[in-house]
C-alpha cells in the first residue's frame, strides 16, 4: 500500500473541513445550551398560559407542580395565540392548543373543577372549532352556548 | 507530524463527539415505553431479577444483571445513572473506535475522523442512543463488538484469554446479537491474529457451543412466531398479523428479504427498518431530502470499501493480509452473520455491531483512497480531472455524514423533547395497566415523572427550517 506522510491542504480541507465545522458548531450548541443560550431552539413559553396554548403539556405540568393556578388569567405574547388573545388562562389557552390529552391532563389535575366551568370552557371549544375538546368537555351538547359572547369577553381582556 | 500527535487527533474528535452527544443524552429522561416496566422489577433480590431473564424462551440474564447493578449503585437517583450509563458507553465505543482503527499517520487520522462523523452518523447507530430499556442492549453489545476488536487484535497478555471468555459470556447472555462476539473471535483467529491465543479461541468456540446447547437444548427456545412483531416489507410496515397472514407457509420469502434488507440497508441506507422509504417518497412525488443524505452517503461509503476489496483482491487471494485488510474482512464477515441475527425481524438497530465494523472498514478504505490520491499527480497518466473528481468525492462524503452526525444530534434534541412530554402523560400509560395503581408503581411514577418534567425543565424543539436535512422520526 502506498505510504505518504504529508497530505496536501486540498485534501485535508476536503476530507476534514466539513467534519470540523461540524464538530464547531455542536460543541458551540452545546456551550451555547449550557450558557442558557438556545438561538437554534423556538422561544420557550414564558408562563403555564403560553406553555399551554404551545401544547407543551410538560410544561403545563411542572408549573402545576409550582403551584400555579391553571385558572388565573396572565398575559400571553400576541403570536402565540393571536393579537387579539393576550390575556387568557392556561385551561382556556389549551383549548386554543388543541391538544385533548392536555385538556384531559389538566382535568386530571383539577383544573376543571366545576359544571359552569367545563360548559363554559366547552363553549369556548365550540368558538376554536376544537370539536374533540368540546366532545370531551360536553358529550351531551354545548346547550345554551353563545359562541361570540365567550370570545368577545376573552378579546376584551385586551383592550 | 508524529504518529502520537495522528493519533490524539482522532482520540481528540472522539472525546468531541462523546462530549456533544453526552450532554443530549443525559438531556433525555428516562423512557415510559420498554423502560419503566423494567425498573419495577428491578427491586428484587438479584436472584431473581436474574431469573427474569431466562423465561419465556429468552436468554437475557446479562442484560438484567446488568440493569440491577446500575439500579442499586443508583441508590434512588435513577435518571443520572441510567443516562451517565448510556454515555459512558458511547464514550467507550468512540474511544475504542480509535483504539481499533489506529490512526498512526496525518491521512490515516484524516481518515478517522471522517470516519467517526460515518460511526456516529450511521443509521444503525443512531437508536442505540434515541432508546434505553433503561440501558440500550444493542448499545451494550456495540461496545462488547469493539472490545472484542481491541482484544483480538492487540498483543497477547495474560489476561486476554480469560477477558475474551468472559465477554462472549456477557454478550451472548445479554442479547442474541451478543453471539456476534464469539464469532468475530473465532474470525480474528482464523486471520492470524493472537490477541487472543487458539486456547483462548477453542474456550471461546466451546462457549458457543453451550449456549446453543442450553439455549436450544434445556430451554427449549422457539424461534419466533410470526405474530410477534411488525416488521416492514417493500414499501411500509406491517402488524404481526398481518406479517402471519402474508408469510405463513412462506416463512423462507420473509427471511430471505430480511436478510437481503439488512446488508443493503447497512451499505447503502435503503431499506430502512425493512422499509424501502427513499423509495416511497419518490414514488410518492415528495423525496424525502434526509434519505437522499442518507442513501448518498452510505452509497460512496460503500464504494470506497468495495474499491479497497477490489485493488487488494490479489493478496487476499494470497492470503496475505495485513492490519487494515483483516479490519475489512473482519467487516464484510460481521455484515452477513449480523444479517442472519435479524432473520425473524429486521430493524436498523439490530445491525449496529455491523455498522460499527461498517465505519472501521470505510477508515481504512478512506486512508488508502487519501494516500492514493495524495500521490497521484506523480503517477503517469493520472489527470487534473481524476484528481478533482477525487477531491469532490471525500467532499461530498465529509458533507453528507457529517450532516448525519450532527443530524444524530438534533434527532436526541428531539428525542429528549418527545420523552418528557411523554411523562407528562404517564397517568394514561399507568392507568392502562394498573387498576388500582400499587403504591409502588405510584411512587416510581411519581419520582421519574419530577425527574423528567420538574427537575430538568423542557427546552424547545428545534427550530423546523434548521432540521430539514436530519432523520428526525
Amino acid at each position: 500500500m502506498t505510504e505518504s506522510r504529508r497530505v496536501p491542504a486540498g485534501i485535508v480541507l476536503a476530507a476534514g473541513g466539513p467534519v470540523c465545522a461540524a464538530l464547531v458548531v455542536l460543541v458551540a450548541f452545546v456551550a451555547g445550551e449550557w450558557a442558557g443560550y438556545s438561538p437554534l431552539r423556538y422561544t420557550p413559553p414564558r408562563n403555564i398560559a403560553e406553555a399551554a396554548a404551545m401544547a407543551s403539556a410538560s410544561e403545563v405540568l411542572r408549573h402545576l407542580r409550582a403551584g400555579e393556578d391553571p385558572n388565573a388569567i396572565v398575559s400571553v405574547r400576541p403570536d402565540v395565540i393571536s393579537s387579539s388573545v393576550t390575556e387568557v388562562s392556561a385551561v382556556e389557552a389549551a383549548v386554543w392548543g388543541r391538544t385533548i390529552e392536555l385538556i384531559r391532563l389538566l382535568d386530571r389535575e383539577g383544573a376543571i373543577a366545576t359544571p359552569e366551568r367545563r360548559q363554559y370552557l366547552a363553549c369556548l371549544s365550540e368558538a376554536v372549532q376544537a370539536r374533540d375538546i368540546r366532545d370531551y368537555l360536553a358529550p351531551h351538547g354545548t346547550h345554551g352556548c353563545d359562541v361570540d359572547a365567550v370570545m368577545q369577553s376573552i378579546q376584551a381582556r385586551a383592550r | 507530524m508524529t504518529g502520537r500527535t495522528c493519533v490524539g487527533i482522532a482520540y481528540g474528535a472522539a472525546l468531541l463527539f462523546s462530549l456533544t452527544l453526552g450532554y443530549l443524552l443525559l438531556r433525555v429522561p428516562i423512557q415510559i415505553s420498554d423502560s419503566f416496566v423494567n425498573i419495577l422489577v428491578l427491586d428484587r433480590p438479584f436472584g431473581e431479577v436474574i431469573r427474569e431473564g431466562v423465561q419465556g424462551g429468552y436468554l437475557r440474564p446479562g442484560l438484567w444483571g446488568a440493569l440491577k447493578v446500575v439500579y442499586d449503585l443508583s441508590q434512588g437517583d435513577l435518571s443520572s445513572w441510567y443516562r451517565w450509563t448510556q454515555v459512558l458507553q458511547v464514550l467507550l465505543v468512540l474511544v475504542l473506535f480509535v483504539a481499533f482503527v489506529r490512526p498512526a499517520t496525518p491521512s490515516a487520522a484524516l481518515a478517522a475522523v471522517l470516519a467517526l462523523a460515518v460511526l456516529v452518523g450511521h443509521h444503525t447507530f443512531a437508536w442505540t442512543v434515541r432508546e434505553a430499556f433503561p440501558i440500550n442492549t444493542f448499545l451494550t453489545i456495540v461496545v462488547c463488538c469493539a472490545m472484542t476488536a481491541v482484544l483480538a487484535f492487540g498483543a497477547h497478555r495474560w489476561w486476554t484469554d480469560a477477558a475474551a471468555a468472559l465477554l462472549f459470556v456477557f454478550a451472548a447472555l445479554t442479547v442474541e446479537t451478543g453471539l456476534l462476539v464469539g464469532g468475530i473471535f473465532l474470525v480474528c483467529s482464523a486471520l492470524g491474529l493472537r490477541g487472543v491465543s487458539w486456547k483462548g479461541a477453542t474456550a471461546v468456540a466451546v462457549l458457543i457451543a453451550a449456549y446453543f446447547v442450553f439455549r436450544f437444548g434445556f430451554l427449549e427456545a422457539a424461534t419466533p412466531a410470526l405474530n410477534e412483531r411488525e416488521a416492514g416489507f417493500l414499501f411500509r410496515r406491517y402488524d404481526g398479523r398481518e406479517i402471519e397472514s402474508m408469510f405463513t407457509g412462506r416463512e423462507p420469502i420473509l427471511y430471505a428479504y430480511n436478510f437481503a434488507a439488512s446488508i443493503v440497508g447497512t451499505l447503502l441506507a435503503e431499506p430502512r427498518d425493512g422499509v424501502l422509504r427513499l423509495t416511497r417518497s419518490i414514488l410518492d412525488g415528495a423525496p424525502d431530502p434526509a434519505m437522499i443524505v442518507g442513501v448518498v452517503s452510505s452509497t460512496l461509503a460503500t464504494i470506497l470499501i468495495a474499491r479497497f476489496v477490489w485493488l487488494r483482491r490479489s493478496a487476499w487471494r494470497r492470503l496475505a493480509f495485513g492490519r487494515d485488510d483483516r479490519i475489512v474482512i473482519l467487516f464484510l464477515l460481521v455484515l452477513p452473520a449480523n444479517a442472519v441475527i435479524s432473520y425473524a425481524y429486521t430493524k436498523d438497530v439490530i445491525m449496529s455491531p455491523a455498522g460499527f465494523f461498517f465505519a472501521a472498514a470505510f477508515a481504512v478504505a478512506c486512508r488508502d483512497f487519501i494516500e492514493r490520491l495524495a500521490t497521484c499527480r506523480t503517477v503517469p497518466g493520472f489527470s487534473r480531472a481524476a484528481h478533482a473528481a477525487g477531491l469532490a468525492v471525500l467532499l461530498i462524503l465529509s458533507v453528507t455524514w457529517s450532516i448525519r452526525a450532527v443530524g444524530l444530534h438534533a434527532a436526541l434534541a428531539d428525542t429528549a423533547y418527545r420523552y418528557r412530554e411523554q411523562w407528562a402523560y404517564v397517568d394514561e400509560f399507568i392507568h392502562q395497566r394498573y387498576q388500582p395503581v400499587p403504591p409502588k408503581v405510584e411512587a416510581l411514577k411519581n419520582k421519574l415523572q419530577t425527574d423528567a418534567v420538574v427537575t430538568h425543565p423542557q427546552r424547545p424543539e428545534l427550530r423546523e427550517a434548521l432540521t430539514g436535512l436530519f432523520e428526525m422520526d
